[in-house]
């Protein structure tokens, strides 16, 4: 018997015996050979039971909790009776909360559109290919690796009265006082927010950078020949071919700002300000839930962090109908 | 039954699984710890496994401890290791068939939410090193062992003003033992006072001789020698108490500072200096420590904590031998501000019998003079005999540590701990400071910031008691 004969009768006699107990069993609605075997209800559910495990413990269970502690008086060291809607009518007339808010608020009006387009002029001057270049992209991109915490204490002691920054300015007569940056309200929120611009445009850069790298080079030769000057090629072409590198930049920057802390807290040892006045939504937080366990209150925190969600959530839906309505345009 | 059926099961199973979690979480679970009641403990406030024994009013047999606890401190480990292994060592070989797990948290901020988390999850270390901002929490919470009822007669070794006042359970009794702490002292560089016109023989003795010169200085000066630090948190419950503030009513029920004239002198002088330029202007909102800015040279009055003459010592070789030492800023009639560390038991312990017999021995007589004696450290101790010891009665005077070391002692012995170290924390400390800020900075009159002040403090003091 040759190979090709006997494949073919091994072919046969296998294939008669499946087909005809496949065929029975699919009578019988049993179909268990092969792939057909995991063809239960059951079984995507079991391939995603610790995935699904873990969002639910880390992701789900923190967010319910969180929601439902919003509706309580629980503090960090008690219990919590439900209080209904009572955290959310006192956040509304909290003014240090309130404060809180409309700093978030600006901190996003501010730093979002100077986010989104900084860095894509940025991206714009180091996309051509010069030498030296690799050593700009990797010197632009220091602040992006250094240590948030390092970086605003560095800051701190460029911005303090006495500081590097003040002593030069009066140093040269520009200014007769020192410019209080770190104690009044908004030039300590300015401060952080150009700490903020500083630490974030080498990362948004990179991010315009392999996004320029897509844009068709056709199209800045067809504008160039049509007499687009660099200005007119940068919004006919670079921006409208980066728009949804743009989208994502400002969705991530706004996220971003609206939960600010880390830059805000150190400029001013932990204080916000004078009175606190220049603290953040994420700050309230902190202050009001974690980090008294006296009179903190977890309900309050809670209800708080609930308002940052729903604040981002709607900045988020926002951002993306705007999107929408540029593209049908 | 349909896949799209079974699905929806399925989905519906999860989210009922999910708030069912919810709802059993931290937060939202009721009482049900077990315990007698009566004259012993009431129980803990959240869900925890507590033993019946802890809650007794019994006397804990400490004769026979075996077995293993957790110690949990606050930053020791990196400069005391080598005094707290040999002394869990000590323990550990005095006590056959016991072990001590020592546990150090560097930062005080993650102390304390490890603390918190702790508690609310159950898992709180047998015994702790609490700071007086945090008692007050966990005893209101009931997760103190009772000292009083465990181990009668233990209060007998400390500072009595000390341990009279720092009952705050039931009844008044204590669930915490005082361990450690260290009383102002007034330092000062001597050449920036002589620069500045005033008398380095003459330091201020009391908070408002403080602010006087403070002013001198900066008026003779025009403004350009700074004397005192803005950010007050370390300071201004010591300045007011030292200086008769009437902090608090009688009953300790409501604040009144912003009735006292004392404590609106006290900020009106603050805003005073100020406007002087006495005051560094981003201080107000600085780091509460004035050390640095003391050891560039740029403060005539350092910190108040004797300690800090190590740290000048360390840090500005040359400023120290510049540096004097004087005795606290307070009426001779008021005691010395207690507002130190102190050991307490967990009610959730498994083995109340070590926790016990452990935190009775790091607060011996015996252990608290080897700690103070450590040559990395410079702290005072609570047991009264300790402090007659000649390590600190013949210390060198002539060297500023050592007069500082001697100051502090003598002082040590009239420790009182006031209440309101207890009471002002986290948010209501935050209140006042931000009531000092702005009455300092005269962005409201000093009566209205403490006014502001005390009518937000007071609420939210209620609500905490609610």
């Amino acid at each position: 018997m040759t190979r090709v004969e006997y494949r073919e009768r091994v072919r046969a006699q296998v294939g008669v015996k499946v087909n005809t107990k496949a065929a029975a069993r699919a009578r019988r609605g049993q179909v268990l050979n092969g792939a057909a075997r995991f063809r239960k209800w059951w079984v995507p559910w079991l391939w995603m039971a610790l995935p699904l495990g873990a969002v639910l413990a880390f992701y789900i269970f923190p967010f319910g909790n969180t929601v439902l502690l919003s509706l309580t008086n629980a503090k960090p060291l008690g219990g919590g009776t439900f209080v209904g809607l009572e955290n959310y009518i006192s956040l509304a007339t909290d003014q240090t909360f309130l404060n809180a808010l409309l700093n978030s608020l600006l901190y996003v009006v501010c730093v979002v559109p100077l986010m989104t387009f900084i860095p894509l002029l940025l991206a714009c001057l180091v996309r051509d290919k010069i030498p030296g270049i690799g050593l700009f992209r990797s010197l632009y991109y220091l602040p992006a690796i250094s240590s948030v915490v390092v970086v605003s204490l560095s800051w701190s002691f460029l911005l303090k009265d006495n500081g590097i920054v003040n002593e030069a300015l009066t140093g040269m007569g520009l200014l007769k006082e020192s410019v209080p940056f770190l104690t009044d309200r908004w030039l300590l929120l300015g401060s952080a927010m150009v700490l903020t611009l500083w630490k974030g445009l080498p990362y948004y850069m990179i991010l315009y950078l392999s996004a320029l790298a897509n844009v068709d080079k056709s199209q800045y030769e067809a504008a160039e020949m049509d007499g687009a000057n660099a200005v007119q090629r940068f919004w006919g072409v670079t921006v409208p071919g980066v728009r949804i590198m743009m989208y994502l930049v400002a969705v991530l920057s706004a996220i971003g700002s609206m939960k600010v802390f880390t830059e805000v807290y150190l400029l001013s040892n932990g204080t916000g300000g004078i009175a606190g006045e220049s603290s953040t939504l994420a700050m309230y937080i902190r202050d009001v839930g974690v980090a008294d366990s006296t009179y903190g209150s977890l309900g309050m925190a809670s209800a708080a962090s609930v308002v940052l969600f729903v604040l981002t959530l709607g900045l988020m839906v926002a951002s993306r109908r705007l999107n929408r309505k540029v593209e049908e345009q | 039954m349909p896949i799209f059926n079974r699905r929806r099961s399925a989905l519906g199973a999860a989210t009922v699984l999910a708030v069912s979690l919810a709802v059993t979480g931290c937060g939202l679970g009721g009482s049900t710890a077990s315990g007698p009641e009566g004259n012993g403990a009431p129980k803990p406030q959240l869900d925890c496994d507590v033993p019946a024994q802890n809650l007794s009013a019994d006397k804990v047999d400490m004769s026979k401890p075996t077995g293993e606890i957790r110690f949990a401190t606050q930053g020791l480990k990196k400069d005391f290791g080598s005094f707290f292994d040999p002394l869990i060592k000590k323990f550990e070989d005095a006590h056959p068939g016991t072990k001590i797990n020592w546990e150090d948290t560097p930062s005080a901020d993650d102390f304390d939410s490890r603390m918190v988390t702790d508690a609310r999850t159950c898992v709180m270390a047998d015994v702790i090193n609490v700071p007086s901002s945090t008692i007050m929490a966990l005893t209101q919470a009931n997760l103190l062992v009772d000292f009083d009822n465990k181990i009668p007669g233990i209060g007998d070794r400390f500072i009595p003003g000390i341990w009279k006042d720092a009952g705050l359970g039931p009844n008044k009794h204590h669930t915490a033992l005082p361990w450690y702490w260290a009383p102002s002292v007034v330092t000062y560089n001597k050449d920036l006072m002589k620069e500045a016109g005033l008398d380095p023989a003459k330091p201020p003795a009391t908070v408002q001789e403080l602010q006087a010169q403070s002013l001198n200085a900066a008026e003779n000066s025009g403004g350009k020698i700074q004397s005192m630090w803005g950010n007050t948190a370390w300071s201004f419950v010591d300045q007011w108490l030292n200086s008769g503030v009437k902090v608090m009513n009688d009953d300790k029920t409501e604040f009144t500072f912003a009735d006292d004239a004392g404590a609106q002198e006290w900020l009106s002088n603050m805003a005073k200096l100020y406007a002087a330029g006495a005051i560094p202007k981003d201080s107000v909102t600085g780091k509460p420590d004035p050390g640095q800015a003391y050891n560039e040279g740029g403060l005539i009055f350092g910190s108040p904590n004797p300690s800090f003459l190590r740290n000048v010592k360390k840090n500005a070789p040359d400023l120290y031998p510049k540096t004097g030492v004087s005795a606290t800023l307070r009426d001779p009639k008021i005691g010395a501000n207690f507002n130190g560390q102190f050991i307490s038991v967990a009610v959730s312990t498994k083995n109340l019998p070590l926790a016990a017999a452990w935190a009775d021995y790091i607060t011996s007589a015996e252990s608290e003079l080897g700690w103070v004696k450590d040559p990395n450290v410079v702290i005072f101790p609570t047991v009264t005999s300790v402090l007659d010891d000649p390590f600190y009665t013949q210390q060198d005077v002539n060297d500023p540590l050592g007069l500082a070391r001697s100051v502090a002692a003598e002082s040590a012995k009239s420790g009182v701990a006031n209440i309101e170290n207890f009471i002002i924390s986290g948010k209501i400390q935050k209140v006042i400071l931000q009531g000092i800020q702005l009455g300092t900075t005269g962005q409201k009159t000093p009566q209205d910031a403490l006014k502001d002040a005390q009518t937000e403090v007071n609420k939210l003091f209620k609500a905490s008691q609610s």
